[in-house]
């Protein structure tokens, strides 16, 4: 005879945490379905104590692709690392039909509303979007009087665990930076999400940089800008409210001719990482974050990518474009098109087709967990 | 060196552990055996295994299980330490992949069984701590949840919806994407 059908015993929580720890990373809507399933599970999914085992377990989150602007399409688009990504329809779409991506910070995206009134009398008009929580917060719109500006997201707190932030409702801050064409004076403001409102500009006395478009990267409490036609790097410290520049790790006429062709990032452990492309060679240096701003001090070379090696029929007369390095991974935009190089495994994947430039690529970075909670699910706009 | 080492094998093998199930089945195993539990290494450590080691969380079912994965996987630890002592060249190489093509066939094998053994033999792996079957067990559920929506994961599970229909609606309109 057979046994009659048993039930499935209850597993306590830490067993299945277990079990969504295994999930694949790579495809977030198990988590999403996951979440619906019962109420143990919503909790368990949703909650902290995955999150901070994940990060245990994976050191960072997977890099899912990266948002991006087509110059010939007039439309920024997302672009997943993997052809069978899940998240490959990511569109800011609902939420503005004109839109670009600014910075991104622990699965959450800032952009601008292309579309919001404001755009042709300076004003910029910025919306935090989760894209797989649906969050949506619109930034009060901020007058700058310049074109010449830069945004970068970070978290609410200085120094914090980043198990919370970046879940929907959950606070974040928002430097924006820009230069006054008449008189090249920079100022800086800073949003928070907790007092929903911008700072009194700080400017910078005495220096002289045009604050470029490129990625900034986040180190300590500063943030690190690159500037146009400058061999210089702007930095912002968040805590003393003040600018200064930092010398990159390479000699100034280099950086002036090849401006264009550097870029910055964060890194694991509180530093940042300058890029630059040198005729066919990536170059990496990492700078150590202990508040040495006087000169080379602290720029160590990491690596040198030799592209003519990992770029099967690298003609070295493609124009390249600057690298845009996100975790471990760099992109690099030819003439050929957009090629990422993994730079754990050195795997090169070719991942857009495009004779056309492509601009502010963001990219997109997350353990995609669902941060929901159904306590407070106050999605509404701040205006 | 070599007959040291056989000796410490034998006298290993001798070493017998008698294990006692929740319906008072008893369990004869080596201690090679008992040791991938660090729960059971333990007690072992403390001198506390003398007459038995009682499991009141484990039914017979399950040990029996949980023994053979463990007698599987005790010959494999033997065998990576043989390998570190004294062999090296590429024939033995061969062979240790074979051997381990063997292992990855048994546990596909021992996996076979259906959702409540496998909710137990999770439920094993932790109270007796043994690493690697708890790391295999919980993939397989993890594996098994691929592709199947809420609905078919419940039914898997025999697990009741206790979300109310409004709060899954709040979920469901915040995942909307993963379900298009």
């Amino acid at each position: 005879m057979p046994p009659p059908s048993r039930h499935v015993p209850a597993l306590m929580d830490e067993l299945l945490e277990e079990i969504f720890l295994r999930l694949p990373l790579d495809d977030p809507t198990i988590l999403f379905c996951a979440v619906v399933v019962c109420k143990s599970w919503h909790r368990l999914v949703s909650g902290a104590s995955l999150r901070r085992r994940l990060l245990d377990l994976h050191g960072s989150p997977p890099l899912h692709g990266f948002f991006c602007r087509v110059d010939d399409e007039h439309a920024s688009r997302f672009v997943p690392v993997s052809s069978s990504s899940s998240l490959r329809r990511l569109s800011a779409g609902d939420v503005t039909p004109r839109w670009r991506p600014v910075d991104s910070l622990h699965g959450r995206v800032l952009i601008e509303d292309e579309d919001a009134p404001g755009l042709w009398n300076m004003r910029i008009n910025l919306v935090l979007w989760n894209p797989i929580g649906g969050e949506v917060r619109r930034l009060p719109s901020a007058l700058v009087l310049t074109y010449q500006w830069n945004a970068a997201l970070l978290c609410a707190e200085y120094g914090c665990d980043h198990l919370d932030c970046g879940y929907n409702g959950g606070h974040f801050k928002v430097v924006l930076a820009g230069t006054r064409p008449s008189d090249r004076v920079t100022s800086a403001c800073v949003y928070s999400s907790e007092q929903r409102a911008w700072s009194k500009p700080v400017s910078t006395n005495g220096v002289q940089v045009k604050v470029g478009s490129g990625a900034s990267a986040i180190a300590e409490n500063a943030l690190y800008m690159l500037c146009d036609m400058s061999e210089k790097i702007l930095k912002y410290d968040l805590g003393k409210q003040q600018f200064s520049l930092i010398k990159p790790p390479i000699p100034d006429d280099v950086v002036w001719k090849y401006w264009r062709n550097v870029a910055l990032m964060s890194a694991d452990g509180g530093s940042i990482v300058f890029s630059m492309t040198w005729k066919s060679k990536i170059f990496l240096w990492s700078r150590e974050a202990t508040g040495l701003d006087n000169g080379d001090v602290g720029w160590v070379q990491q690596r040198v990518i030799e592209l003519n090696k990992v770029i099967p029929d690298w003609n070295h007369w493609y124009p390249l474009s600057t690298p845009y390095v996100s975790a471990d991974v760099i992109f690099i935009d030819t003439s050929d098109g957009l090629f990422s190089i993994d730079l754990k495994s050195g795997l090169v994947t070719k991942l857009l087709m495009s004779n056309s430039i492509i601009r502010n690529i963001v990219p997109y970075v997350s353990f995609c967990t669902p941060g929901i909670s159904l306590v407070a699910c106050s999605l509404a706009p701040i205006f | 060196m070599a007959s040291a080492g056989s000796g410490d094998e034998k006298a290993a093998a001798a070493a017998m552990i008698t294990l006692i199930s929740s319906d008072n089945e008893k369990f004869e195993v080596t201690e090679a055996t008992a040791t991938l539990s660090q729960t059971i290494r333990h007690m072992i450590e403390d001198g506390c295994t003398d007459g038995g080691v009682p499991l009141p969380n484990v039914t017979s079912k399950i040990l029996a299980r949980v023994i053979e994965y463990c007698k599987k996987h005790a010959t494999a630890a033997a065998g990576e330490e043989g390998s570190s002592s004294s062999f090296s060249d590429a024939a033995f190489l061969e062979v240790d992949r074979a051997f381990l093509e063997e292992l990855e066939e048994f546990d596909d094998a021992f996996l076979e069984v259906d959702r409540a053994t496998l909710f137990d033999l999770i439920l094993a792996a932790n109270y007796l701590d043994i690493k690697g079957l708890l790391n295999l067990t919980c993939q397989k559920v993890a594996d098994s949840v691929k592709g199947k929506t809420p609905e078919q994961i419940r039914e898997m599970y025999n697990i009741v919806n206790d979300l109310t229909p409004e709060e899954e609606a709040e979920i469901r309109r915040e995942t909307q994407w993963a379900f298009e």
